[in-house]
C-alpha cells in the first residue's frame, strides 16, 4: 500500500530547459495575444502600425511554436510516463472526481509524491495536467496551422476548407480558418486563465522559476 | 528713310522694353506692403533670377520656401510611384522601377509654363489631366485612361465647373515639407472640408444632409466616395515583361464595372482597385485604396455593398496583398459559425471561466 509521509523534501522539479521553454512560451504568448487582439480588432483595439504588428505576431509565433516542439521533445524523452497520451482517460476520470469534490463530493487526494530512495517522482503531476498540456499543444498547433496558412495565403489549403466551411454555415474556407484562429485564441486564453489561477492557488509558480520544490515523500508502508 | 525709321524703333524697343517689363514685375516706386521683410528685388540680382529651366533651384531664388518643400513633394521625388512599384511588383519579381515610369518627375515649369506665364496665369486643369492621364485626371473629365474612350460619366464636380485646384491645395501640389511615399498620405483634402462646412466655391454651396440614415450610420467609418463614387478603372494583368522589352503597355482587360471596398490606411472604408501584374511566369496581385474622381450626387444603394460579398470582401474575388500605406487592409468577413457570432462565443467562454474561478475563490475563502 502506497502512502504519503508527512515530511517533504526539496527536489528538482523542472529542468532549466523545461523552464526556458515555459517562459519563452509565456512571453511569446503575451506578445501574440496583444498583437493578435490589435490585428483582429477585438475589444475595438487597433494596431497603430498593422504591418509592424503583423511582423511581430508572425516572428513571435515562430518562437512560440519552436518552444512548444522543444518542450514536446523534452517530455517525450524525459517525462513520457507522466504525460503519455495513454494517461488522458485517467486525467479525465480525475477531473470528474475533482468536479464532484467541488460540488461537495469526497475530497480528492493530491497524488504527487517523490521517492527519495529511487531519486525520482512516483507521480509528478496532478492528472488533469495531462489534459491541459495536450490541450495546450493541440491548440498551439491549431493556431500555428491556421495562422501560417492565412499569413502565407496558402490557397490550396484555404480552398480545401471550403466544403467544411459550407457544412458549418461559414462563407468560405478563408473565413473558416480565420474563425478557427480566433476561437482557438479564446479557448487558449480560457485555459491560460485557469492555469494561472491553479498555479497561484497551488503555489507552484516558484518552482517554475527556481526549478525546485518541496514535494511529499511517498513510500511503501 | 524707312531704314532709319526702323532702326530708331528697334533701338527704342531694346532700350525701353526691359525697363517697362521691370517696372511691371519689379517696381521700384511706392512701398512694399504684405508680410514683414518683403522688399523690392535689388537691381543687381534682377538679371540672375530669370529662370531658364524652371528648376526649383532657379525659381527658389525668389520662392525659397516653396522650392524647399517642392524637393520633398511627390511631384518632384516620384516616391509614390517608386514605392507602389516596389510593393506592387518590384519585390515580387526582383525588379527596379523602369526608367520610363519615373519620367513623370515634374519641375516648376511642368505646371507653370514659362517664366512669364508662371507669374501671370492660373495653372489650367488640362495640365493636371495631361499628366494624370492614366486614371484619376481623365476619369474626372469623363474619359478612360489615355483619353482613348469615354467613361460612363464625368465627376459631378467637373460638371459643376470645378477644377483640380478648387479642391486640392497648393501645399498638396508643392509639398508641405514632409517626405511622403504615397499620395494617399500627401493629399489632405477631404470631401468633409467643404461639405460639412457648407463652403462656398465658385458661388456654389457645398451641402451635406446630416439627417440621412446612411450618413448617420456610416459617419466616420466610410469615406464619402465609398458610396458616392460612380466608377473607376481597374486593369487586369499588366504584362510587365512586354513593357520592359517593347516599351509598350499591354493589359489584358480594363474594367469600369468592378467595385471593391477595403479598409484604408486611416481606418475608413474606401474603394480599391485591383492591380494584377505578370512578369515571366509569375503574377502579383495587389489591392490599392483609391479615391475615384467620378463622384455622383446620388449614392449607391445599400444593396450594392451589403448584398454583394465580393464588394465588401474582395478576397473572395482574388487573392492578393494590400498595397499603399501600411495600415490599409482587406475587410474581415463577419465571423459567424453555425449562425453564432464567434466573438460572442469567445466572450461567453472567458466570462464563464472567470465566473467559475471567482466562485472557487469565494468557496475557498468563506466555506472552507
Amino acid at each position: 500500500m502506497k502512502l504519503y509521509e508527512e515530511r517533504k523534501i526539496e527536489v528538482l522539479r523542472h529542468s532549466a530547459l523545461y523552464r526556458i521553454c515555459h517562459w519563452t512560451i509565456v512571453t511569446t504568448f503575451l506578445i501574440l495575444l496583444v498583437t493578435g487582439i490589435c490585428l483582429g480588432k477585438i475589444f475595438n483595439l487597433k494596431a497603430p502600425d498593422k504591418s509592424l504588428f503583423l511582423d511581430i505576431h508572425f516572428y513571435s509565433s515562430i518562437i512560440f511554436g519552436f518552444a512548444w516542439f522543444v518542450m514536446l521533445g523534452y517530455i517525450i524523452a524525459k517525462e513520457w510516463k507522466f504525460f503519455s497520451l495513454k494517461r488522458i482517460p485517467y486525467g479525465i476520470r480525475f477531473f470528474g472526481a475533482e468536479l464532484k469534490a467541488w460540488f461537495g463530493g469526497p475530497h480528492v487526494e493530491d497524488p504527487r509524491g517523490y521517492d527519495p530512495e529511487k531519486g525520482e517522482y512516483v507521480e509528478k503531476i496532478i492528472p488533469t495536467e495531462v489534459l491541459v498540456w495536450w490541450m495546450y499543444f493541440a491548440l498551439a498547433m491549431l493556431m500555428g496551422f491556421t495562422g501560417l496558412t492565412l499569413y502565407f495565403n496558402l490557397d490550396s489549403i484555404i480552398r480545401g476548407f471550403d466544403p467544411v466551411a459550407r457544412v458549418l454555415m461559414v462563407k468560405d474556407g478563408y473565413t473558416l480558418l480565420r474563425i478557427l484562429h480566433r476561437l482557438g485564441m479564446f479557448v487558449f486564453c480560457a485555459i491560460v486563465l485557469t492555469h494561472v489561477y491553479a498555479v497561484i492557488i497551488f503555489g507552484v509558480i516558484k518552482s517554475m522559476i527556481t526549478g525546485k520544490r518541496f514535494e511529499k515523500v511517498k513510500k511503501e508502508i | 528713310m524707312k531704314y532709319k525709321f526702323f532702326l530708331i524703333i528697334a533701338a527704342l524697343t531694346v532700350l525701353i522694353a526691359p525697363i517697362a517689363v521691370s517696372q511691371v514685375m519689379y517696381p521700384k516706386y511706392g512701398e512694399v506692403l504684405g508680410p514683414k521683410g518683403s522688399k523690392f528685388i535689388p537691381n543687381e540680382t534682377l538679371g540672375k533670377i530669370i529662370a531658364k529651366e524652371g528648376t526649383h533651384q532657379e525659381c527658389g531664388k525668389c520662392h525659397a520656401d516653396i522650392a524647399a518643400n517642392f524637393t520633398k513633394s511627390l511631384h518632384y521625388t516620384v516616391a509614390g510611384m517608386k514605392e507602389e512599384f516596389r510593393k506592387g511588383a518590384g519585390e515580387a519579381f526582383g525588379l527596379e522601377i523602369p526608367k520610363g515610369c519615373v519620367k513623370c518627375h515634374a519641375n516648376c515649369y511642368s505646371c507653370h509654363g514659362n517664366f512669364t506665364t508662371a507669374h501671370t496665369r492660373k495653372v489650367p486643369m488640362e495640365l493636371c489631366v495631361e499628366c494624370h492621364h492614366a486614371r484619376v485626371g481623365v476619369n474626372y473629365v469623363g474619359y478612360l485612361g489615355g483619353k482613348k474612350a469615354k467613361g460612363p460619366h464625368p465627376d459631378v464636380h467637373f460638371e459643376k465647373g470645378l477644377e483640380c485646384m478648387d479642391c486640392h491645395t497648393v501645399e498638396e501640389i508643392h509639398g508641405d515639407g514632409k517626405y511622403y511615399t504615397s499620395e494617399k498620405l500627401a493629399v489632405k483634402v477631404r470631401c468633409e472640408d467643404c461639405h460639412l462646412t457648407r463652403k462656398v466655391v465658385k458661388n456654389m454651396v457645398a451641402t451635406y444632409n446630416t439627417s440621412l440614415i446612411a450618413h448617420r450610420i456610416h459617419d466616420g467609418k466610410l469615406a464619402c466616395y465609398a458610396c458616392h463614387a460612380g466608377w473607376y478603372q481597374t486593369c487586369y494583368n499588366c504584362h510587365l515583361d512586354v513593357l520592359l522589352k517593347e516599351k509598350k503597355k499591354k493589359i489584358d482587360k480594363s474594367y469600369t464595372d468592378k467595385f471593391w471596398l477595403i479598409e484604408g490606411y486611416d481606418g475608413r472604408i474606401k474603394p480599391a482597385y485591383l492591380m494584377v501584374v505578370s512578369y515571366g511566369n509569375k503574377t502579383h496581385v495587389g489591392w490599392v485604396e483609391y479615391c475615384p474622381h467620378t463622384i455622383t450626387r446620388k449614392a449607391k444603394d445599400c444593396s450594392f455593398c451589403h448584398e454583394k460579398s465580393e464588394v465588401l470582401y474582395p478576397r473572395t474575388t482574388l487573392n492578393g496583398e494590400v498595397l499603399g500605406p501600411s495600415k490599409a487592409s482587406l475587410l474581415s468577413p463577419e465571423k459567424t459559425i453555425l449562425g453564432l457570432n464567434v466573438n460572442l462565443i469567445g466572450y461567453l467562454l472567458l466570462a464563464s471561466v472567470v465566473c467559475g474561478l471567482a466562485v472557487h475563490v469565494i468557496r475557498r475563502t468563506f466555506w472552507r
